[in-house]
């Protein structure tokens, strides 16, 4: 994994203050980045705006309205994207959308990052038989196919929101602990872990104060990345059948609804399916970004 | 078009049709008692089974009926081919939405697996493609000797493929089987059936323990010819694998949830089929069905959605077929442990009242869907009252009642549904749970994936719920299931239902029969325990090189009437 | 090297029985598998009888132990919707989903590689930009979501394809390509950046300065120091292959493992779900042990880390 190793190397550079400006401007440099990073404020400000504030077209079934044109092909603002097979309106169903589509991924991944986090500092200070167990549970995890793993953990614990955040995160923290376990690895054996020993810190104290900032780097990264694969496995499952359910709405499940109509209502499929691609590309981007800020050996 | 249905008892001494349309009425019984109806398939040519399907535009085909006209020839059987299609090397491909899990009949009661072995393992008797009636197939007529005592009487020198006889000792054999299936329990309790008696090489009666007249229907649902010798040798799940019948087809090839190959059987007792070679490829898939149908790789698609009609009816190579269909939508109200609100009928009508069954019928079905008129059965059954009428759209009745009975201001209500099971349920479910909220109850929508669903309503946690039901054309399959302490039941219609049905089953005589099933449609109706919604129409897509093809509203495919160009 | 075979292998077992103990407790969760194989109208006796049959109305841990010794004895249980043993029914299955794995992995390696070292070799021209970009957005496309897109543009639209199903190789293209979207683009940009990491080493510079000519230094030199790396972490991917084998295999009608393992977690058919959760994972530490073995023998630093 290149992503990993190089964000294993980032992780080795030890924190510094003065470094920020110049990690800001590799990150800053590209247009692809600033884009990708307005956008996401963008879709972070949208899934702010109360649920309560999308007319009531998005939400209240009109079936003379089934499978209305998309605006945008009649020049009106009306039904921009058109509407789906309820007679919803398809855009302000994909705004509505973010909202759960954005928190079931980074609740997923706040989640994943903290077990994950944990259990790799954790392994990695302590060695023995909690890095073995560590250890072993990540390999164990790593192998499972997460995509069916997610799917018979969901239909167990039943469909709703926060199953499948659960989900998400369990199947998920592997990938941390790993990088995490590796990253600490390097660091306890160095001068300021062994001060802080010396003086008779506890371990608590070494684990949050000392080794938690110098790993924050390639947290920082796998946690972006990881929002984009959370999104994307969000809406297989919802794909599927097994994501969350009416009244809720994710993009994954709007295109589960308009699968049906790909023909009749390409509209109903083809912009849900455009707002996950961007999105997912969006993160993508300023995670390799941050990686490349984060990466001491990357040029201004 | 006037009948719809009919019902048909041969060897019974009278027969009987019903006019269909809206005001049907019971005609008088015609036909008199030494009518012995043949349906030998020679000759007689019943113009049934070869009615083309109608191609539509979102109007739904009616039936392609078997003969009404009161010709002695009630059977399916079509005339006897030449032996000139053995020349032939025809192919038919056909698209399904899953793979079969057993081909054993004694094992499932699954449409869509009897679909295939249908072509491979015959009936005794069958439904018709109508869903109304039951017909004499292998057996040339069936006939009640007494409450208690059914007699078939056997086609004679037909063999299974493996060179079994087909005989009474065969039929013995097979009705021994079906009649202890864990499948088919639900159609014939265990104190009914006692035994089946060979009288002669071709001649069987069955004798049950009291009088229960489904067992012609549970007959007409499973009761294939089962060959004794091999199926006891191989046994019942390997038979399932490798079934031998007396069909027009033998089984070739089965690559698991790939495709299953049906080669002819050249020594058919009813001559060769024109067709050499079905394929039937498993493609679960709505959309990739369709597509399969559209680019040639398949000439018959089964059961496809609604979504699927515009695209069909557009092509200058697939026709969409539709046919009434069997499977009922209808939101059950727990009353039980539902919310106290439903225990008042007044209640439960207003929610019948408020929502528009029309629109749906007209918007998420495209038209291809019949609305439930305010009873369980549908229109082509023969349980159905015609002097039922449907619950009309009437929000302000709705409201009126629910102020009636205290709960104009609205009530909680959970109403929970099925997602991904049944085409349109997702959508079904958000639209009647919208139409409930417009008469001012508030409604929490749980949707679950059916694996939940079943989960729960196992567990008797499900409270009201939406699903989509299909059972068997008999009416006692169907009103049996909302007596008290039965499986479907979430509202006690009271002793008097339940005493009804259970009187009708004990009637062999179906003027006595349809009389009492009227007078529970009534209490049901009066009382209803569910929200009568929707029965989809069941869509085909066909080829137009496919002749003959008669969709059935038990959704099995027969095809013994079809032929390709 | 044997040691460290030995010490790899050893700790693989516990990892396998972890496996089947978590995909055990998984399938325990998931509801009552009696109602869904004897229909909803089955009296409560022979669903009694079924649970007795099946050994469903032992303790869990009695469940377990008999589970881990059958599996020990190469017995994953009987299908309770087939009525077939799960390894049968597996077997079955499997050659549709290696046939659709191998050809997405050679695609990945024929893409990956040529136009990886492209990349990385005209790194910074425009159609390193372009590459760079369709990677990017190879790896954001909901795998279903490309499935269809396939289906509709490429089989019925252009009808050039077939839409689904299994049959000759021109049914293996639009399945291929919808799962190794993420392999692809996966390999695409791990090429690139090996091979920009190598090219900037001194032996290259040397071998160039020597004045082998720069095909050869690619050859000889950068390709097969990209090569092996980009195999292992390709080999480790096995587990995301699966994952996107439920959903294309779904998506085109494919006869695979992955839809039947989705199919049988919607009729809860809990040995199914588990004897194939269960060999896949298997499979896949299987496939990273020989890795990491391979890579042992290849790179003695590794076997002292």
């Amino acid at each position: 994994m290149s992503a990993l190793s190089e964000s294993l190397r980032a992780g080795r550079e030890p924190a510094v203050q003065s470094v920020w400006a110049r990690r800001f401007g590799v990150f800053w440099r590209s247009w692809e980045t600033r884009i990708s990073t307005l956008l996401l404020l963008v879709m972070i400000g949208v899934a702010l705006v109360p649920t309560s504030v999308w007319p009531d077209t998005a939400f209240d079934s009109n079936l003379t309205l089934r499978h209305r044109e998309p605006g945008l092909l009649m020049g009106t603002t009306d039904y921009l994207f058109g509407a789906d097979a309820l007679g919803r309106d398809v855009f302000f169903r994909i705004l509505m959308g973010t909202k759960l589509t954005l928190l079931i991924a980074g609740l997923a991944t706040l989640f994943a990052t903290i077990i994950g986090s944990a259990a790799g500092l954790c392994a990695a200070y302590f060695r023995g038989w909690v890095d073995m167990v560590v250890s072993r549970l990540v390999d164990i995890m790593l192998a499972f196919p997460i995509l069916l793993l997610v799917l018979a953990l969901v239909a167990a614990l039943g469909q709703s929101v926060s199953s499948v955040i659960i989900v998400l995160a369990l199947s998920g923290w592997a990938g941390y602990a790993r990088v995490i376990r590796s990253a600490t690895l390097s660091l306890v054996e160095r001068e300021f872990v062994e001060a802080a020993r010396c003086t008779g810190a506890r371990s608590g104290h070494i684990l949050l104060r000392h080794l938690l900032p110098n790993v924050a780097s390639p947290i920082l990264v796998l946690s972006t990345l990881n929002l984009a694969s959370f999104i994307l496995t969000e809406s297989s499952v919802s794909f599927l059948g097994l994501g969350p359910q009416p009244p809720a709405v994710t993009w994954g499940a709007l295109i589960g609804d308009g699968r049906n109509y790909m023909y009749d209502a390409w509209w109903a499929t083809l912009f849900p399916g455009l707002a996950i691609i961007l999105t997912v590309l969006a993160f993508n981007l300023v995670g390799d970004a941050m990686r490349d800020a984060f990466d001491p050996h990357t040029r201004q | 078009m006037g009948q719809h249905w009919k019902w048909l008892l041969t060897g019974m001494s009278r027969r009987r049709f019903v006019g269909g349309a809206l005001a049907a009425t019971l005609l008088a019984a015609c036909g008199g008692g030494e009518s012995t109806p043949t349906a030998t398939g020679e000759g007689s040519g019943g113009s049934g089974g070869e009615t083309a399907p109608t191609a539509t535009a979102a109007a739904p085909t009616v039936p392609a009926n078997i003969d009404t006209s009161g010709s002695t020839n009630g059977g399916l059987v079509p005339p006897k081919a030449p032996e000139s299609n053995l020349q032939s090397t025809k192919q038919l491909t056909v698209g399904m939405s899953l793979d079969p899990t057993t081909l054993n009949p004694v094992l499932t009661t699954t449409a869509a697996y009897q679909s295939i072995y249908a072509q491979i393992l015959e009936q005794l008797v069958i439904f018709g493609p109508d869903g109304g009636s039951v017909s004499p197939w292998l057996a040339e007529s069936f006939e009640w000797v007494d409450d208690t005592t059914l007699e078939l009487r056997l086609r004679q020198g037909i063999s299974f493929t493996n060179g079994e006889p087909f005989d009474a000792e065969s039929v013995k054999f097979s009705i021994d089987a079906f009649a202890a299936a864990k499948a088919y329990a639900f159609m014939i309790p265990p104190d009914v059936y006692k035994e089946t008696e060979v009288v002669d090489e071709y001649t069987a009666r069955v004798h049950l323990n009291r009088p229960y007249a489904p067992f012609i229907g549970f007959l007409a649902r499973g009761g294939a010819a089962l060959p004794p010798k091999y199926y006891a040798e191989v046994g019942e799940d390997a038979f399932g694998q490798q079934p031998i019948g007396t069909g027009p087809f033998v089984l070739a090839e089965w690559v698991k949830d790939d495709h299953i190959t049906l080669k002819r059987n050249d020594d058919y007792w009813n001559g060769p089929h024109p067709v050499a070679t079905v394929t039937y490829r498993v493609i679960p898939e709505d959309t990739a069905r369709l597509a399969a149908l559209e680019t040639g790789e398949i000439d018959l698609a089964m059961l496809l959605p609604v979504s699927a009609l515009n695209r069909l009816n557009a092509s200058d190579t697939v026709d969409a077929v539709t046919h009434p269909g069997l499977r009922k939508f209808a939101l059950h109200f727990d009353t039980k442990t539902g919310p106290e609100a439903l225990k008042d009928k007044r209640v439960r009508i207003a929610l019948n009242l408020a929502v528009d069954k029309q629109a749906i019928v007209d918007g998420i079905f495209q038209g291809a869907a019949d609305p439930m008129e305010g009873q369980w059965e549908a229109r082509q059954e023969f349980g159905f009252n015609p002097n039922i009428s449907m619950f009309p759209y009437d929000v302000e009745q709705a409201k009126a009642l629910l102020a009636e009975a205290g709960y104009a201001d609205g009530f909680d209500l959970q109403v929970t549904y099925t997602v991904g099971r049944y085409p349109q349920d997702k959508e079904l479910g958000e639209i009647v749970c919208d139409y409930i909220k417009q008469v001012g109850v508030n409604v929490i929508q749980r949707p679950l994936e059916y694996g939940t669903f079943t989960s729960l309503r196992q567990e008797g946690t499900l409270g009201s719920h939406q699903w989509g039901l299909l059972l068997p054309p008999e009416p006692y399959f169907n009103y049996g299931n909302f007596v008290q302490g039965s499986a479907y039941e979430t509202h006690d219609l009271g002793d008097e239902y339940s005493r009804l049905v259970d009187e009708a089953s004990r009637r062999t005589d179906l003027d006595e029969q349809l009389a009492l099933y009227h007078q529970a449609a009534q209490i049901m109706h009066d009382d209803p325990p569910m929200l009568f919604l929707v029965i989809p129409q069941d869509i085909y897509g066909v080829s137009k090189r496919v002749r003959g093809f008669q969709p059935r509203t038990d959704q099995v495919l027969w095809l013994f009437t079809v032929d390709v160009d | 090297m044997l040691a460290y075979a030995i010490r790899r292998i050893l700790i693989a077992i516990p990892t396998l029985i972890g496996i089947t103990l978590i995909t055990f407790l998984l399938v325990r969760v998931t509801g009552d598998p009696a109602r869904f194989v004897l229909g909803d109208t089955a009296p409560p006796s022979a669903i009694e009888a079924f649970r007795a049959e099946h050994g469903l109305d032992k303790p869990l841990p009695v469940q377990f132990v008999n589970y881990l010794a059958g599996v020990a004895r190469g017995d994953l249980g009987t299908s309770l919707r087939y009525q077939q043993p799960v390894l049968t029914l597996f077997a079955e299955r499997l050659p549709a989903t290696i046939q659709l794995g191998l050809s997405a992995y050679i695609l990945a390696l024929l893409v990956g590689v040529s136009v990886g070292v492209y990349s990385a070799l005209r790194a910074g021209s425009p159609l390193d930009k372009v590459i760079r970009v369709s990677v990017l957005f190879g790896q954001a496309v909901p795998g279903f979501y490309l499935g269809l897109v396939l289906i509709i543009v490429v089989a019925v639209g252009l009808g050039w394809l077939p839409t689904g199903g299994r049959g000759g190789l021109s049914h293996l293209v639009l399945p291929t390509i919808t799962l190794a979207s993420y392999l692809v683009a996966f390999s695409v940009r791990f090429t690139r950046s090996v091979m920009l990491d190598v090219l900037h080493h001194d032996y290259i510079r040397t071998a160039r300065a020597k004045g082998v000519a720069e095909g050869a230094v690619i050859r000889r030199h950068a390709l097969r120091n990209a090569l092996i790396p980009l195999v292992t972490v390709l080999a480790l991917q096995s587990s995301v292959v699966f994952s996107g084998a439920v959903v294309t295999e779904t998506v085109f009608s494919w006869p695979g493992i992955g839809r039947f393992a989705l199919q049988a977690i919607s009729t809860r058919d809990f040995p199914v779900i588990q004897g194939t959760v269960l060999i896949l994972t298997a499979f896949v530490v299987l496939v990273n042990l020989i890795v990491d073995l391979a890579y042992a023998y290849l790179d003695p630093r590794i076997r002292y880390s």
